[in-house]
């Protein structure tokens, strides 16, 4: 019976530590809560810039008290430590800091410019080898330093990294970015060896502009989509639930604003010969929020508007295929991908050389747009 | 020996089977048979769920011929004494094997996504205490636990389904049918040896009210385990891809890191499921070792099968603290799982056979 007991007493004291896992506390006052890592080129070519940026916690909470807050200087801290690797930068800034660094809740990796033309492989390692990596956070290709994106002025949000990150909900009204998170992240780059279209991020003064895309072809950036060029693309991945559109009507001064609200693209092979021969069937649906004021709509109005939509729609998505093609010669928007999962007998002839065949594939663009409202006035 | 009242009733024994088998290889399941298959994934599940039904049937077979007597008392009746010894004797060390393969595991994943400082050894001995302080009180006290935590499970298991489906895209899945046969059929047998505990039932087997439902048991057990699986691997293999899923290490739970309550109420869902997960490991340790226990004590035929628990418990610590990494483990594993074969299918269907020439053979007498 005494055995028992203190069988029993060890068992209850034994699971107690275990349920707190006392090993592993860190109590929330001795965390930094990274809410961005940025990852530039060092000036010496060869290492990395890591910059941490996280918030003094004791600050935001004194300025919504009203008490010390305000003048009180930044409330985020930015650190930058140079090294081999990101994870090896944490642990170099641990020299620096009273408390550890904490990534459960990073929520933007930033990947600078040059760093990205070099090859990204590292970063790619990093967030999937990393078991604190949120996996949902964004990854954003920066036009220019990522660092200097990091030390901006803001004043919109406490947080740097919900200002960056929040920027991502505005997509379903304005789908000239693209949106990706470090899990979709990580399915692209590894299905399609290193070819990935990011985000794009552009550092103003006391802003940042989340617009177009950066192109990696084999781990490495080659270029960028421009605003409306993204937009194209992001109609043949069929992502748009919000863009405005404008077209002029001759004649008169100011444009009709159509805005998209659904879209739905379909891809189809039409010739399987030397090279393929595609058709992207694109459904646009959408309303009508501006037009000139001298303009009174009607049915056989619409339907001209809607061809004229078409065409626009047409033009502009040739032209972002027309750039990937010609200029950066690698398949981004999935015209590869629908070949193995649908035709997977064409694909295995034309598996092994892709690359050289995709810049020659001849496609069209086949748009139906149906105007679903036309706001408050006729 | 089993006390007298110590029995399970077909409900039980369901659930004894089905936290026997769901527990460690539902973390690794999704990367296996993406490996072996891609896309075709999905059939490698289903055909696997029939050869472990098939092999499930077979032990069944086997259980319905006991007669009230023991595991080890039926081998040596039909193989002879010696040879049913040693019979006894491999099992009981398979199942100390596959304690020690689940614990270490177990380990593993606790340190790369819960506690990462802890060490491995304190989170095995922890569970491996906890495990004995279960089976010690028998068959019946054991089941009870397993059955209080099958609706715990199912209820997780829906809500992580409802969480994922937003993020799906089926059209991973596809080219089908194009993976070659044979590689269907290798791969089938693997998903087939993640589906292995039915074995247990074995041992546990002395202690069913009735073997007239063990068909019933091995027909709905099997058959829950296999759809479970079936939409584990289609959700983990349609939100992750072919290729991602074959790098990760543990794909659910890199799904499980990436699902997201809508309204930003919770961010991170991931650890009342993986507490979940914990609790369905345990099961399947304590199955297991509950097993082993068993049949050591109907070997020495002792009155007290308790105290081989304890004699067991450094044993299944040693072994799990064998292997040196992760890819090692790997190879543990794979090890087990053919012995699972053997344990599972191979052995039960000579005894079948044995046991019916001698059935057959007794009454031509």
């Amino acid at each position: 019976m005494k055995l028992k007991k203190i069988f029993l007493i060890t068992v209850a004291v034994l699971s107690v530590f275990y349920t707190i896992g006392c090993w592993d506390m860190v109590d929330i006052d001795k965390r930094f809560f990274v809410g961005n890592i940025g990852v530039d080129r060092a000036e010496d070519g060869e290492q990395m810039l890591v910059t941490f940026t996280f918030p003094i916690v004791r600050k935001i909470a004194g300025g919504q008290g009203g008490g010390q807050g305000g003048g009180g200087g930044s409330t985020i801290v930015v650190i930058s430590t140079v090294t081999d690797s990101i994870h090896a930068a944490a642990r170099q800034a641990a020299m620096r800091l009273s408390r550890r660094l904490f990534f459960e809740h990073t929520r933007v990796i930033l990947i600078g410019e040059e760093l990205a033309r070099d090859g990204i492989e590292e970063v790619v390692n990093f967030l999937e080898r990393n078991t604190e990596i949120n996996r949902r956070g964004r990854v954003i290709v920066v036009r220019g330093k990522a660092k200097d994106a990091l030390t901006i002025k803001n004043e919109i949000e406490v947080l740097l990294a919900l200002y960056i990150a929040n920027i991502f909900e505005n997509r379903d009204i304005c789908a000239r970015f693209i949106e990706t998170d470090v899990d979709e992240f990580m399915k692209q780059v590894h299905s399609m060896n290193g070819n990935v279209l990011l985000p794009r991020l552009t550092p103003g003064k006391t802003d940042v502009k989340i617009g177009g895309a950066a192109v990696i072809k084999k781990y490495k950036l080659v270029g960028w989509l421009e605003e409306n060029e993204t937009l194209g693309a992001n109609f043949v991945l069929g992502e748009i639930s919000g863009a405005d559109i404008m077209i002029d009507i001759p004649g008169y001064k100011y444009p009709v604003v159509f805005t998209v609200t659904h879209n739905k693209a379909a891809m189809e092979l039409l010739e399987a010969g030397d090279y393929p021969k595609f058709r992207v069937k694109l459904e646009v649906k959408g309303e009508i929020v501006e037009t000139p004021e001298q303009i009174q709509l009607a049915p056989e109005m619409l339907k001209i508007i809607e061809k004229m939509l078409e065409d626009r729609i047409n033009h502009m998505v040739l032209a972002s295929i027309r750039k990937l093609q010609e200029e950066y010669q690698v398949d981004l928007l999935g015209f590869g991908e629908y070949l193995s999962k649908y035709k997977p007998d064409v694909w295995e002839e034309y598996k092994k050389d892709w690359e050289n065949i995709f810049p020659d594939a001849e496609i069209n663009v086949e748009t139906k747009v149906k105007i679903r409202g036309i706001g408050a006035s006729k | 020996m089993l006390m007298d009242d110590d029995r399970i009733s077909t409900g039980q024994a369901m659930a004894l089977v089905i936290n026997a088998i769901l527990g460690v290889s539902l973390t690794i399941l999704p990367r296996d048979v993406a490996k072996t298959a891609g896309p075709d994934c999905w059939i490698l599940v289903i055909l696997g769920g029939v050869f472990a039904f098939i092999a499930a049937l077979i032990i069944a077979a086997v259980i319905t011929r006991f007669n009230g007597k023991t595991f080890t008392e039926y081998t040596s009746f039909v193989l002879g004494r010696p040879a049913g010894f040693l019979a006894g004797a491999l099992y009981a060390f398979y199942f100390v094997l596959v304690c020690a393969v689940v614990l270490r595991n177990f380990a593993e994943v606790m340190k790369n996504f819960v506690l990462e400082t802890t060490p491995r050894e304190f989170v095995i001995i922890t569970l491996l205490l906890l495990s004995f302080y279960l089976i010690r009180h028998g068959l019946e006290p054991m089941v009870r636990f397993m059955v209080i935590n099958f609706p715990i499970w199912f209820i997780t298991a829906i809500v992580a389904l409802i969480l994922t489906l937003n993020k799906v895209d089926f059209s991973e899945l596809l080219p089908s049918f194009r993976t070659p046969p044979d590689k269907i059929l290798f791969g089938s047998v693997s998903a087939a040896i993640s589906m292995a505990g039915f074995e247990v039932l074995m041992v546990a087997g002395q202690g069913l009210k009735t073997t007239r439902h063990v068909y019933k048991i091995a027909a709905v057990s099997i058959g829950i385990v296999t759809a479970f699986y079936i939409y584990l691997v289609v959700i983990v293999v349609s939100m992750l891809g072919v290729d991602e899923t074959r790098r990760l290490l543990w794909p659910t739970f890199a799904v499980l890191r990436s699902i997201t309550v809508p309204g930003g109420v919770l961010e991170r869902i991931e650890a009342p499921i993986i507490i979940v997960w914990v609790i369905m490991v345990f099961t399947t340790l304590s199955a297991y070792y509950f097993s082993a226990t068993i049949t050591f004590a109907n070997l020495f035929k002792a009155k007290e099968f308790k105290i081989f628990a304890p004699l067991l418990f450094p044993w299944i610590y040693f072994l799990s603290m064998m292997p040196q990494n992760v890819l090692e483990l790997e190879n543990w594993l794979k090890f087990a799982g053919n012995l699972a074969v053997v344990f599972g299918l191979i052995i039960p269907f000579i005894l079948l056979i044995a046991g019916s020439v001698k059935a057959r053979w007794g009454k031509s007498k």
